[in-house]
This record gives C-alpha cells, structure tokens and sequence, in this order.
C-alpha cells in the first residue's frame, strides 16, 4: 500500500506544485472518501502520506470533484449523456446543472463549467428540492409492471380523480401522467424558476366501474369495494325489513284517512317539540368518584388529656388497693 | 312516481317544527297524485328513524319504555297513542313479530307521534335533517319504483 502510492501519484497531473488527484478519484462519490477518511482514521499513518493527502485536499478544494447525479444514484442512467429523468425524480434548476456526468461533454473541462460546492449548495438553496408527494416503488414492482391497489393520498391531484370517475376500466398511464405533471413554477422573488416537479411514473391504479362499487357509494373517488359479509347481510337485513313494513302497512284504500289523520293531528303533534323527554337526564361529568373512604379518627387534644387522667386514677386506686392488701396482710 | 320536493318539503317542515309552513305545504299537495308518495316517504322516514334509534340488540323493554316516554310527554300524546300499536310498530321496523290486524288510523296517529319525537330526540341539524330525510327519500323511492 505504502510502495504504490508514491509509483501512481507520479503519474498524475501537477497544478502550483502540487500533485493532482487522478480522476477516478475526482470523480469518486463524496460519501466514499470520507468513509475513508473515516476508515484510516485509527490507523497509523506514515508521513509521507500525511502530506499527499494534504495536498490531495488542497487539490481537491481547488478543482472539487464532479457532483454526481443529484437524487437517482444511478450510474447507468447518469451515463447515458442525456437528461433523462429518473423514476424517483431527476430535476432540473437554471442555477445548478445536477445529473451532469463524466462522459458528457462538460466533464471535459471540469474547472472551467463545474459549479464547485459553494455555488451548488448556494442554488440548492435557491431552488430548493420539491417535496414528493408519494414515495416511488420499488424497481421491482416498475418493472413488473404488476397492477398495485390504489393508494389513498390527500393529495391526489383532482385531473386525477376526474380520470378515475371517467369510467369503468379507465386507466391513467404512467406517460400520461409524466406529461401532465411538468409544471412551471416561480419563486417569491418573482423570478421564474423553470423547476419541473418530479415526473410520477410510477402510478397506475384501477377505476373501477359503476357494477364493482360498494352499494350507495355515488362519490366519484370512490373506493370501488364490495362490501364485506357482514355489510351486506346488514344491507339485505335492512332492505328486507323495510320492503316488510311497506308490505304490512301500505294501503291504497287508506291513503285518504292519512290525509285526515295529518290534518287532524298536526297542532297535538308539535307540541312534542315544545316538550323535552321526560325520561331524559343530563349526564353530569364527575372527576371523581362517588365513593368516599372514611378518614381515620384522630385522638384530640382533650380527648388524650382525659385519657391520661382516667388511666392515672386508676393506677392510683389500684396502687392504693394493692398496698391496703399488703398492710392487712402484714399488721393481721 | 318517485317522491317530489313538494312532498320532501312539506315533511321537512313538519320534522323542523314549522307547524305554518307544514300546513301550507300540505294543503299545497295535489293529494290524489302526492298521496301515494307523501305517505311512503312519511313511512320511510318513520323507518329509517327507529333503525337509527334502536340497535338489533334493543330490548323489548327498551320499546315499552320509550313509548310510555313519548306518552308522557303532552296530554294529547297520551291519549292519541296506542302503546300496544306504536310497540308492534317499531318492533316490526326491528324485525320482529307482526303489525298486522292494527286500526290503519291508530297506525297512522302513532307512527306520526313517534316520528316527531324520534326526530326531536336526535337533534337534528338543518344538515343532518337534510341528510335523514335523503335516505327515507331512498328508501321511499324503493317502494315507489
């Protein structure tokens, strides 16, 4: 380790003296080297070394290495030279190109158009990164292809939900949806900010038509399930019984005397709504419970005076029967 | 026929307690041609009142109880309802026994005293009045189709 180093760094470009990094290692990940920093840290290091990496880091502040792609961490979608954009949201600011690569034509002459670190977290801050709604999938299930359930967002854009009550087996495709949801947005200031807003391509759900839906559900955003078992037997439940009681007491013959009976009884009837149930209380909410435990009974002052006199008394007599025993006893 | 707005109205201004506009919008109805759908969706709401007053689980005590209640409440409701007919009444909403061989007027006096009063002791709002009436029209228009 120590007798290559020196053999290869001889071999790379000198800048003011000092020995540039290769570019394999200009173009390595930023969270790799410090891993490494990280990984020799304990380890003793020789003195030459020491110095090499100084002038590593001195180089590399000077010409800072290229920013990788900025979100998809894909080397085979960032060399292909283009600006693709990724499933999980490439996106594209006018202060910092991200996603440029070592194979396209500015990672030719990286000191002259690479935006070193301040000046990309500076239109970082500029433009900041859009929040995603959803998060992607797996590039398992992107692949497959494979009809996922929908999923309930909050957010869901209304072209969407007005897609989705377009039909039975209406489907918003994946392009569809890449094409609609490119917007261009402005900044307080003002200015305009030419941020695209992360392509979904991943959606793909299933409308389902008017003959899958849940019974009685008329919202257009609608799940589209059947009811379960017990909701159904609770729906026919009450179906039956409401066709029983129609049966039982609708009459043709009868509907005049209804008429009658409303007209007759309509005053008596609102009186109901002048008084209250009579069966009805107020809950009153109560913070503690009823039950209250008796505290324990604590001699008083007087009481433990009178106490003392009675238990003096009758040492006394008792001392004084004693000795009189004792006397008799003893004089005959 | 499916039921009107004018039959609609004139039932929610009876569960409002507009007792006036009620009467107005009653004697509005062409009763030959709004009998048949004024009195189905009075029916439907009396349903539709008892299935969201009373659970499967309720007792027949729970019935007796709530009736001997509605009775007591005015003078004219003790004397107006049959406590035998609004009990069978809303057991049979329930699912139970039988309504039959009832007097259609007793029927109709009890099942107008209980409806309000069902209504009274929800509580309605304007919307949630909306929203009840919405689903006895349901159920109406079920019967009517």
């Amino acid at each position: 380790m120590s007798t290559d180093a020196p053999a290869n760094r001889s071999d790379r470009p000198v800048r003011d003296g000092h020995a540039l990094p290769a570019e394999s290692d200009r173009t390595r990940p930023l969270e790799q080297s410090s891993s490494r920093q990280q990984a020799d840290a304990g380890r003793p290091q020789q003195s030459v070394q020491t110095l090499n990496r100084a002038d590593y880091n001195r180089a590399r502040h000077e010409a800072p290495p290229i920013q990788r792609h900025g979100d998809s961490g894909s080397r085979a979608q960032a060399d292909t030279g283009t600006r693709s954009y990724s499933s999980d949201g490439g996106r594209r600011t006018e202060h910092g190109q991200i996603g440029r690569t070592a194979d396209s034509p500015a990672s030719q002459h990286p000191q002259a158009e690479t935006p070193n670190r301040a000046e990309f977290n500076q239109a970082r801050h500029a433009a900041p990164p859009i929040h995603r709604v959803e998060s992607p999938p797996d590039r398992a299930e992107q692949g497959s292809g494979a009809q996922r359930p929908e999923r309930a967002s909050p957010e869901r854009p209304a072209a969407e939900d007005a897609a989705r009550s377009a039909g039975p087996d209406t489907r918003l495709k994946p392009e569809a949806t890449l094409a609609d949801k490119r917007e261009t947005g402005s900044r307080p200031d003002g200015s305009a900010s030419e941020v695209e807003e992360r392509p979904r391509a991943d959606f793909s759900w299933i409308s389902v038509g008017e003959a899958d839906r849940t019974l009685g559900d008329t919202n257009p955003t609608g799940i589209g399930l059947k009811p379960a078992g017990e909701q159904l037997l609770e729906m026919d439940s009450k179906k039956s019984r409401a066709e029983a009681f129609r049966d039982e007491f609708y009459n043709p013959e009868t509907i005049e005397d209804f008429r009658d009976e409303c007209e007759d009884k309509a005053d008596r009837v609102q009186q109901l709504f002048e008084r209250p149930p009579t069966s009805s209380h107020a809950d009153v909410p109560v913070h503690h419970p009823y039950i209250t435990v008796p505290e324990a009974e604590h001699l008083s002052a007087n009481e433990l005076a009178m106490t003392g006199l009675v238990v003096g008394i009758l040492a006394f007599e008792t001392a004084r029967t004693i000795r009189g025993k004792v006397h008799e006893l003893r004089g005959g | 026929m499916p039921v009107t707005d004018k039959q609609l109205a004139a039932l929610r201004a009876r569960l409002a307690g507009r007792l006036e506009e009620h009467k107005k919008l009653f004697a509005q109805l062409d009763w030959p041609v709004d009998g048949e759908g004024y009195t189905a969706l009075h029916d439907a709401a009396f349903f539709e009142a008892v299935d969201r007053r009373f659970g499967s689980e309720t007792s027949t005590e729970d019935v007796i109880t709530y009736v001997a209640d509605v009775r007591a409440r005015t003078e004219h409701a003790g004397e107006d309802i049959d406590p035998e007919i609004a009990e069978r009444l809303i057991n049979k909403v329930l699912g139970r026994g039988s309504a039959g061989n009832v007097d259609p007027k007793a029927a109709f006096t009890a099942r107008q005293y209980l409806l309000v009063a069902l209504v009274v002791d929800a509580g309605y709002d304007d919307a949630g009045l909306d929203e009840f009436l919405g689903e006895a029209r349901k159920i109406a228009d079920q019967w009517l189709s």
